[in-house]
């Protein structure tokens, strides 16, 4: 029982969240819903300048990618690594600057639930704790990589 | 001042923390949540299981050739 109620969490919160960017990020450029509600906080200033920049915009590639990566379940690793800088600056931002409790809630949930995802699929990541590490650049082989497919 | 309200009036009280008052993003992943638990429950009662890739394993060999140093 409990390897299912584990096993089908994961499946939801990979779905949940993969959902959550892939729309998200889509909004932004198709605008089928209006943009959330941006209030008046130091967070506030930091998205404005995000935006003026184009990091922003860069932002939302990035969460149409890593979202459709966790909903079509292809490349899962990777997609939480490239939505991963997203996740934290959403949290870090609103977490401790936004007025709204909502906003805190939600986005400390999406924030709890990509550490999940990130435990769940954490024996692709155990490779990256070698404590002594020789390079092997990719240009001596790039067949590793598709090989790595 | 936090609140626990909830109502099914298409506006998200921002003061809110129950979990069923959700912004369209949210409602979006909840909804993309659910409905992945039930495919993947369909999924697996009616589709043969097919096999996942786990993490590329370096043998030692592998992993010495064109090391650097």
């Amino acid at each position: 029982m409990w390897r299912a109620i584990e096993k089908y969490g994961v499946v939801f919160v990979r779905f949940y969240l993969g959902g959550f960017n892939l729309i998200g990020g889509l909004d932004y450029f198709i605008r089928f819903w209006p943009q959330p509600h941006i209030a008046q906080s130091t967070g506030n200033d930091y998205v404005m300048i995000s935006m003026q920049l184009g990091l922003f915009q860069f932002a939302k590639v990035l969460e149409i990618l890593g979202g459709a990566s966790l909903v079509f379940n292809r490349f899962v690793p990777l997609g939480l690594v490239i939505l991963m800088p997203v996740t934290v600056n959403i949290f870090l931002i609103n977490a401790f600057w936004s007025p709204f409790p909502h906003i805190i809630y939600s986005t400390t949930r999406n924030f709890v639930f990509h550490v999940i995802l990130l435990a769940a699929y954490a024996n692709y990541y155990y490779p990256m704790l070698k404590f002594r590490t020789a390079p092997q650049p990719v240009w001596r082989d790039p067949s590793r990589i598709w090989k790595s497919f | 001042m936090i609140t626990f309200n909830f109502a099914i009036d298409g506006v998200v009280d921002m003061m809110s923390i129950n979990p069923l008052e959700m912004s369209n993003f949210e409602a979006t992943g909840a909804i993309f949540g659910v409905a992945g638990v039930i495919l993947t429950l369909l999924w697996n009662h009616y589709v043969a299981p097919r096999k996942q890739q786990l993490p590329h394993v370096f043998i030692a060999q592998e992993t010495e050739e064109d090391a650097l140093d």
